[in-house]
C-alpha cells in the first residue's frame, strides 16, 4: 500500500500546533473571563455606596454626580451594566436623571463614536448600549445600520434600539418599514420593540390597521391585542370581514374586546363563521356583557357542529341568569339521545357539583337552585334535588 | 503439496489486495468524514458570534414578562417516574413565562407516578373537550385542579413516549407544544429563549431544539440548578465532553444549514399543526424525536413549505446521565436501534435526492455512512488493522501515525466544543472544571469511544432480532 508517510508527519505536526494553539486559546478565554470576574466583584463592593447615594438621590431635583473616583475600563462598563438595568427598570424622572448622568460619565459620546467607526460587533455594541440609555441623537444612524443590516438576531437588536430612542412616531414607522423587507411574520416581535417605544402606542396601532397593507394590518392587530377603547372598535369591525382568517379573527377578538353591545346583525354574521374561535369568543362576549336579549342566539349555538362552541354556549347561557339556565336544560333535554345531548348532560351535572361546593356565594347560591330545579323539571331523573335557602 | 502452495498464495495475495483495496476505502471514508466534521465545527464556530450576541443584547426578563410571546404547552410523558415527577412539576409551574400549560402524561407507569400526582397536586378527574388528531392508547382519566389552573395530567394505558407525547398533544390548547423528559429539570428562561428563536421567524420555524446539559453533581434546590458542577462520577463525567460536543460542535453548525436531524426529546418546541399534519410522534420505537425530525423535513420539503428547524444553545434543560455500565450501555443499545429504524423507514427515501436539499443530500448520507454505517466501517477496520499486521503490510510507524493524526483531528473538536462553550456560555465556573473537560475529552479515546461503536453494534443486534424492550432504565432523585 502506497503511503507517503512523510506527508502524514508533516500533517499531524501541523495537527498538533493547531490543537495546542486552540488549546492555549481556551484557557486564555477561561483565564481572562475568571480576573474579569474577580475585577467585576470588586467593582461591585468599590461602588456600592455610589450605587446607594444613586438610589437616594433619584428622585430629587438635584442632577446625580459622577462616582468620585475614576474608572477603567472593565469598571466603565460594569457602571453601564447597572445604568442601563435602573433605566430599564424605572420611569420619569429616575429614569431621566439616569440617562443624564450616563451622558454627563460619557458614555453616550463613547458609544456614539463607537456607532460610527467601530467594526460591526461594534456597532452591535453600540446600538444595544444606546438603545438602553434611550439617546435620541443616536437614531439617524440607528437607521442608517438598521438599512443594509442582514436577518438574524442582531437585526433585531437594533430595531429594539431605535423603538427606545425614536423621537416621534415617524422615527417607528421608518423602523418598521425598514424591518418589514426581511419580514417572516415576526409581528408579534416588531410590536413588542414598538412597545418600548415613548408615544402613544394604540394610536400609531390603530392608524397600522387603517392601511391597505396586510404586514401593517397584522402589526396593529397584535399590537391592540389588548386596547378595548370604542375608536378602536369600528377600526377593528372594518376588518372583520377580511379573507385573511389570521386578520379576521384577531380583528373580531379586538372588536368584542372593545364594544358595549353586539347589534344582531353582526352576531348572526359572527356566528356563521366558518372558525370556531370566532364563534366561541362571539359567544363568550354576549356572556360576559350579559346580553339576555341574545339568549335564543345561544340556545341555537348548543347545536353547533363544533363540541367546543357548544360548550362555551351552555358557559355562557349558565351565566345569563333563570332564562338561560331553562334554556339549556331545555335543550338538554330535547336532544338526550345524541351525542351533545349527552355531553350537555354531563356538563349540567359537573355544574351542579361544582356549584354545591360553592353556596357560600350568594350569586353561585341563586345559580346553584335555578340550575338544580330547571334541570329536575326537564331531564328529571327523580334523584332527591335540595334547594338551598 | 505445490498446488496448495500456489492456492495459499494466491489467497494471500488476494487478502493482500482486498485488504489494499479496503485501506483505500477507509483512508477516503475517515477523509470525508473528517471533512465534513471540520465544516460543521467550522460552521458552529462561526455561528458562535452572532449567537452571543444575540443572548446578550436580547434583555430576557422583559420578553419573560410580555404578552407577545407565544403561548405553550408543555408536554410531559412519564413512565415510572415516581421519584422525580413533583420536583420536575413543581419546577415547570414556576417558569418564567406568561402564557403555558403543563400536561403531564403517565404511560401507564407500574409505580406510582399517577398517585403521587394525583395527590399533590388534588386533582380531581374532568371530561374536557379532546381533539382526535392522533390515534392513541385508551385515556383513563384526564384530571385537573383549579387551584393549579395551567396543570393537566393525563392517565392512560401503556403505549410508550410517543404515544403519550400524541395523547398530550389532543388535549393542548396551543399552537406551540415542547417535549419535556420527566426526569429533566429546564431553567427558568429556557422557554422564553427558544421563544426569542421562534418569535424571529415564526412562519418557518417549525421546530427548535433546547440545549441539554449533564445534571450529575450539581446541586437542585426548589427545582433549580444552583451549583453547577462538572460531574464527579466517571460515566457522566465522559457523557459530559460528549454531549458539549454533539450539542454545541455539531447542532450549531447543522441548523445554520438547516440540516439539524434531532430536536433533542429531553427539551424541544415545535409547531403543533405541523407534527400533526405529520401524522404526530410515530409510536412502537426508540428514537421518536429523530423521526419527527425528519418527517417534518420531509413534509415541508415535499409540500415546498419554507422552514426552518432551529437549535437554540442557551435554553438549557439539565438532564440524568445514566452513571452505570448497564443503564449507559441499554440507552446507547436503543439509540442505535432507534437511528437505524428511523434510516431504514424514512432515511432512504430521502437520501441522496435533490429535491431534499441539504437534508437530503449532506445530512442523511452523513448519518447513514457515517452514523447508522459506523459501528461496521470501525469493527471492519479493526480486523483490517489485523491481517495488514499478519501479512506485514504495515509497521508500527505508520500505524502509529494513522492514530495520532486521528487522534489529534478528533481532539481538535474537542477543543472547538470548548472554545464555544467558554466563548459564549462559560456555564462552568471554575478553571479545575475546564482541566477536567479537557482531561475527559482525552480520556474518551481510551474505550469510552470504542465501546459506543460497540453498544450501536450492538443495539443494531436488538433491531434484527426485533428486541423492542425500552431497556434498563433506573430513577433517583435530581440531588443524589
Amino acid at each position: 500500500m502506497y503511503i507517503n508517510i512523510e506527508v502524514a508527519i508533516k500533517f499531524l505536526y501541523a495537527l498538533i500546533i493547531l490543537n495546542v494553539g486552540f488549546a492555549v486559546v481556551v484557557y486564555a478565554m477561561k483565564i481572562k473571563k475568571l480576573r474579569r470576574t474577580r475585577m467585576e466583584h470588586r467593582f461591585e463592593v468599590k461602588i456600592k455606596d455610589y450605587l446607594t447615594y444613586v438610589l437616594v438621590h433619584i428622585e430629587g431635583k438635584e442632577p446625580l454626580n459622577a462616582p468620585p473616583f475614576s474608572l477603567n475600563q472593565v469598571e466603565q462598563e460594569v457602571m453601564q451594566e447597572q445604568l442601563n438595568d435602573m433605566i430599564e427598570n424605572f420611569t420619569g424622572t429616575a429614569r431621566d436623571k439616569c440617562m443624564e448622568l450616563c451622558k454627563r460619565l460619557g458614555l453616550v459620546q463613547v458609544h456614539l463614536n463607537r456607532l460610527e467607526k467601530g467594526s460591526y460587533s461594534v456597532k452591535v455594541d453600540a446600538a444595544y448600549h444606546l438603545g438602553c440609555m434611550r439617546v435620541q441623537e443616536a437614531v439617524p444612524a440607528l437607521l442608517k445600520f438598521l438599512q443594509t443590516h442582514r436577518r438574524n438576531s442582531s437585526l433585531f437588536v437594533v430595531a429594539r434600539s431605535i423603538a427606545k430612542c425614536a423621537r416621534d412616531e415617524r422615527d417607528v414607522k421608518e423602523m418598521v418599514q425598514i424591518v418589514l423587507r426581511h419580514n417572516k411574520g415576526f409581528y408579534d416581535l416588531l410590536v413588542d420593540m414598538i412597545k418600548e417605544a415613548d408615544i402613544d402606542h394604540g394610536v400609531l396601532f390603530t392608524e397600522f390597521i387603517q392601511r391597505e397593507s396586510h404586514e401593517f394590518i397584522h402589526i396593529g392587530l397584535c399590537g391592540l391585542k389588548d386596547y378595548t377603547e370604542p375608536t378602536v372598535a369600528s377600526a377593528a369591525y372594518r376588518l372583520i370581514g377580511s379573507p385573511d382568517r389570521t386578520i379576521q379573527s384577531k380583528a373580531v377578538e379586538i372588536y368584542l374586546k372593545s364594544v358595549h353591545f353586539i347589534p344582531r346583525n353582526v352576531v348572526q354574521k359572527l356566528l356563521q363563521n366558518p372558525l370556531d374561535e370566532v364563534r366561541i369568543l362571539t359567544l363568550q362576549a354576549i356572556a360576559d356583557l350579559q346580553l339576555m336579549t341574545y339568549i335564543d342566539v345561544m340556545r341555537n349555538a348548543l347545536l353547533d357542529e363544533s363540541m367546543r362552541v357548544s360548550e362555551a354556549s351552555a358557559k355562557g347561557l349558565l351565566l345569563l341568569g333563570e332564562r338561560g339556565i331553562a334554556e339549556l336544560c331545555e335543550v338538554a333535554a330535547e336532544v338526550r339521545r345524541s351525542q351533545q345531548g349527552e355531553y350537555l348532560h354531563m356538563l349540567i351535572e359537573e355544574q351542579i357539583q361544582s356549584l354545591s361546593l360553592q353556596l357560600h356565594d350568594l350569586d353561585q347560591l341563586t345559580r346553584y337552585n335555578s340550575l338544580v330545579y330547571y334541570y329536575e323539571k326537564t331531564i328529571g331523573k327523580n334523584k332527591r334535588i335540595y334547594r338551598v335557602v | 503439496m505445490r498446488m496448495l502452495e500456489y492456492y495459499l498464495q494466491q489467497a494471500a495475495n488476494f487478502l493482500r489486495d482486498f485488504l489494499l483495496g479496503y485501506g483505500y476505502f477507509s483512508m477516503y471514508y475517515a477523509l470525508a468524514i473528517t471533512f465534513i466534521y471540520f465544516l460543521i465545527f467550522g460552521l458552529s464556530i462561526r455561528n458562535t458570534f452572532p449567537l452571543q450576541r444575540g443572548i446578550r443584547y436580547n434583555r430576557l426578563q422583559k420578553l419573560s414578562g410580555s404578552e407577545h410571546v407565544p403561548p405553550v404547552s408543555l408536554l410531559v410523558p412519564a413512565y415510572n417516574e415516581e421519584l422525580m415527577i413533583k420536583e420536575n412539576v413543581r419546577s415547570l409551574l414556576a417558569l418564567n413565562y406568561p402564557e403555558y400549560e403543563v400536561i403531564v402524561v403517565n404511560d401507564g407507569s407500574k409505580d406510582d407516578t399517577a398517585k403521587i400526582m394525583i395527590e399533590e397536586f388534588q386533582l380531581k378527574e374532568i371530561k374536557p373537550i379532546v381533539a382526535k388528531q392522533i390515534k392513541t392508547e385508551k385515556v383513563r382519566g384526564y384530571y385537573h385542579n383549579p387551584e393549579y389552573p395551567n396543570l393537566y395530567f393525563i392517565d392512560k394505558e401503556n403505549g410508550g413516549k410517543a404515544d403519550s407525547l400524541n395523547a398530550g398533544i389532543n388535549l393542548s390548547r396551543h399552537s406551540l407544544i415542547s417535549t419535556i423528559d420527566a426526569d429533566s429539570l429546564l431553567e427558568k428562561d429556557a422557554l422564553t429563549r427558544i421563544a426569542r428563536v421562534y418569535m424571529e421567524n415564526p412562519e418557518e420555524t417549525v421546530a427548535v431544539g433546547g440545549n441539554v446539559r449533564i445534571l450529575n453533581s450539581c446541586t437542585v434546590e426548589d427545582g433549580m440548578v444552583k451549583n453547577i458542577r462538572f460531574p464527579k462520577q466517571w460515566w457522566p463525567a465522559l457523557q459530559n465532553v460528549e454531549y458539549l460536543k454533539a450539542f454545541l460542535g455539531g447542532r450549531i453548525g447543522w441548523s445554520s444549514i438547516n440540516g439539524l436531524i434531532i430536536v433533542s426529546g429531553a427539551f424541544g418546541v415545535f409547531q403543533k399543526d405541523k407534527v400533526i399534519a405529520v401524522g404526530g410522534y410515530r409510536g412502537g420505537y426508540p428514537g421518536e424525536d429523530m423521526n419527527i425530525v425528519i418527517k417534518l423535513h420531509r413534509y415541508c420539503l415535499e409540500n415546498k413549505i419554507p422552514y426552518q428547524v432551529g437549535f437554540c444553545p442557551d435554553a438549557v434543560c439539565w438532564t440524568q446521565a445514566p452513571d452505570t455500565y448497564r443503564i449507559l450501555s441499554s440507552q446507547r443499545m436503543r439509540w442505535g436501534r432507534g437511528n437505524l429504524k428511523n434510516m431504514i423507514e424514512e432515511g432512504i427515501h430521502v437520501v441522496f435526492r435533490p429535491r431534499y436539499k441539504v437534508f437530503g443530500l449532506l445530512t442523511l448520507p452523513y448519518n447513514i455512512l457515517f452514523e447508522t454505517l459506523n459501528p461496521y466501517i470501525r469493527l471492519s477496520g479493526l480486523l483490517a488493522m489485523i491481517g495488514y499486521w499478519l501479512l506485514n503490510m504495515s509497521d508500527w510507524k505508520t500505524v502509529a501515525v494513522f492514530l495520532l493524526v486521528n487522534f489529534f483531528s478528533t481532539f481538535i473538536l474537542s477543543l472547538g466544543a470548548l472554545y464555544i462553550e467558554e466563548k459564549a456560555f462559560s456555564r462552568y465556573p471554575k478553571l479545575s472544571d475546564l482541566n477536567k473537560m479537557i482531561l475527559y475529552s482525552f480520556l474518551m479515546f481510551l474505550g469510552y469511544r470504542q465501546v459506543g461503536v460497540l453498544w450501536r453494534f450492538l443495539g443494531h443486534v436488538d433491531y434484527f432480532r426485533n428486541n423492542n424492550s425500552w431497556g434498563t432504565m433506573v430513577r433517583t432523585n435530581f440531588n443524589k
